[in-house]
């Protein structure tokens, strides 16, 4: 054990203000994003899916882009063309990125409704469903340099899982083999499979990978 | 003794050198029991104990969100490699090219304190909640205390400022990383 100052950071800032301010930054984060999503109609900001019976403010300049998407589902329909519109948009990386993720959002959520209320639905519709798993999943593969939309496209998935009724998808489970999935859990655990194989974690797992023979 | 007639002042209590109060002491970023560790050789068993813990944790998480057994060992390895790897270069970085002039210390030093770094780990067991945000919020949180609660380790076993904790710290897990690299690089299967 040594004598001495060692507490304090620099005049008048101790270790435990440091510290404080480090633990209350993602809180403060948090509560910025929360606010963020809340506030009505900015581009650049996923629209968190509108609760029943409440109106979707924040989805307004989504909904004027892709009038035609959204006009389908509130019939009750779909339209494919339109839907191929916000599906190139997501994927091309538009100058609205936010507004087609936003929108594919909500029709994966009006879309997984009527398919888990008619047990009968079109077959083209689950199809769209696993091919809008496939898009949110590349989305954020994609999105490595921009870490803001990266977070949207996770919490869209996340939106659409918590949200949408369970539909049976098929998707991949961890070990690469075929399952059902009810809704966006195979993406989610995908992008958490993405973002554990940076740093130590990532070696640890490329060194048992290669030690059990299941790398690539 | 105390001169006659002035009031009796009780010496204060020895800090309890059980592992339950010492963690907590740990999570809260007390300085002095950082200190006391460092000092005290047989609290290293201690430390294993805390990083053991950490490990469990997470590989219990791991296990409880139905992941494959490679990644409930990655879970379980990862905070015993940066205990016990980890701190070699911490060790080595701090007590060379970063040492302050109060700085002296050894490997096991490091350990024992780094070692109580850990106790904020246990939260990781919040990763296995069935609420995907949650428990990912929950991760995020406990990864970044066990983070500061190394820093103000490393500070305390090798007594500078934190801002050459910091350094020391960042230098450290990169020299960890890049030698990682080199033995996956090297290794022939």
């Amino acid at each position: 054990m040594r004598g001495g100052p060692r507490r304090r950071v620099g005049p008048g800032l101790s270790i435990r203000t440091v510290a404080l301010a480090c633990l209350l930054l993602p809180v403060g984060g948090a509560g910025a994003l929360a606010a963020d999503g809340a506030s009505a109609g900015k581009s650049g900001a996923y629209c968190p899916l509108p609760e029943p019976g409440q109106p979707a403010v924040c989805l307004e300049p989504a909904q004027e882009r892709y009038e035609s998407f959204f006009g389908a589902l509130e019939k009750g329909s779909f339209d494919p063309a339109a839907a191929a519109r916000v599906e190139r948009d997501l994927a091309a990386g538009s100058d609205a990125p936010y507004d087609a993720l936003s929108s594919l959002a909500y029709g994966y959520y009006r879309l997984a409704r009527r398919a888990a209320a008619d047990p009968d639905a079109d077959p083209a519709v689950i199809l769209r469903l696993e091919r809008w798993n496939d898009m949110l999943a590349r989305a954020y593969e994609k999105s490595g340099s921009d870490p803001a939309f990266r977070a949207a496209v996770r919490a869209a998935a996340a939106d659409v899982n918590r949200r949408a009724p369970a539909v049976g998808l098929r998707c991949l489970d961890e070990w690469g083999d075929a399952t059902t999935c009810s809704s966006t859990e195979a993406v989610i655990r995908g992008m958490d499979a993405l973002r554990d194989q940076a740093g130590l974690r990532g070696q640890l797992a490329r060194l048992f990978a290669r030690l059990f023979g299941t790398g690539p | 003794m105390s001169a006659p007639g002035a009031p009796e002042v009780a010496a204060p209590a020895p800090p309890s050198r059980r592992l339950l109060p010492r963690m907590l002491r740990a999570a809260c970023l007390e300085a002095d029991l950082y200190e006391e560790v460092e000092a005290e050789r047989r609290s290293v068993s201690q430390a294993l104990i805390v990083v053991l813990l950490a490990a469990a944790a997470g590989g219990a998480a791991s296990a409880l969100s139905s992941r494959s057994f490679e990644r409930i060992l990655v879970d379980v390895m990862e905070p015993l490699t940066l205990w016990i790897v980890g701190s070699v270069f911490t060790y080595m970085v701090g007590a060379t090219f970063l040492r302050g002039p109060h700085t002296s210390t050894d490997y096991a030093e490091v350990l024992r304190t780094t070692g109580f770094a850990f106790t904020p780990g246990l939260l990781r067991l919040g990763g296995g909640l069935p609420w995907p945000d949650v428990a990912a919020a929950i991760v995020y949180f406990a990864d970044l205390w066990m983070l500061v609660a190394g820093i103000v380790a490393v500070r305390q076993a090798l007594d500078f400022t934190t801002l050459r904790a910091i350094a020391t710290f960042g230098v450290s897990y990169a020299l960890l990383w890049l030698s990682f690299e080199g033995f996956l690089f090297a290794l022939p299967i």
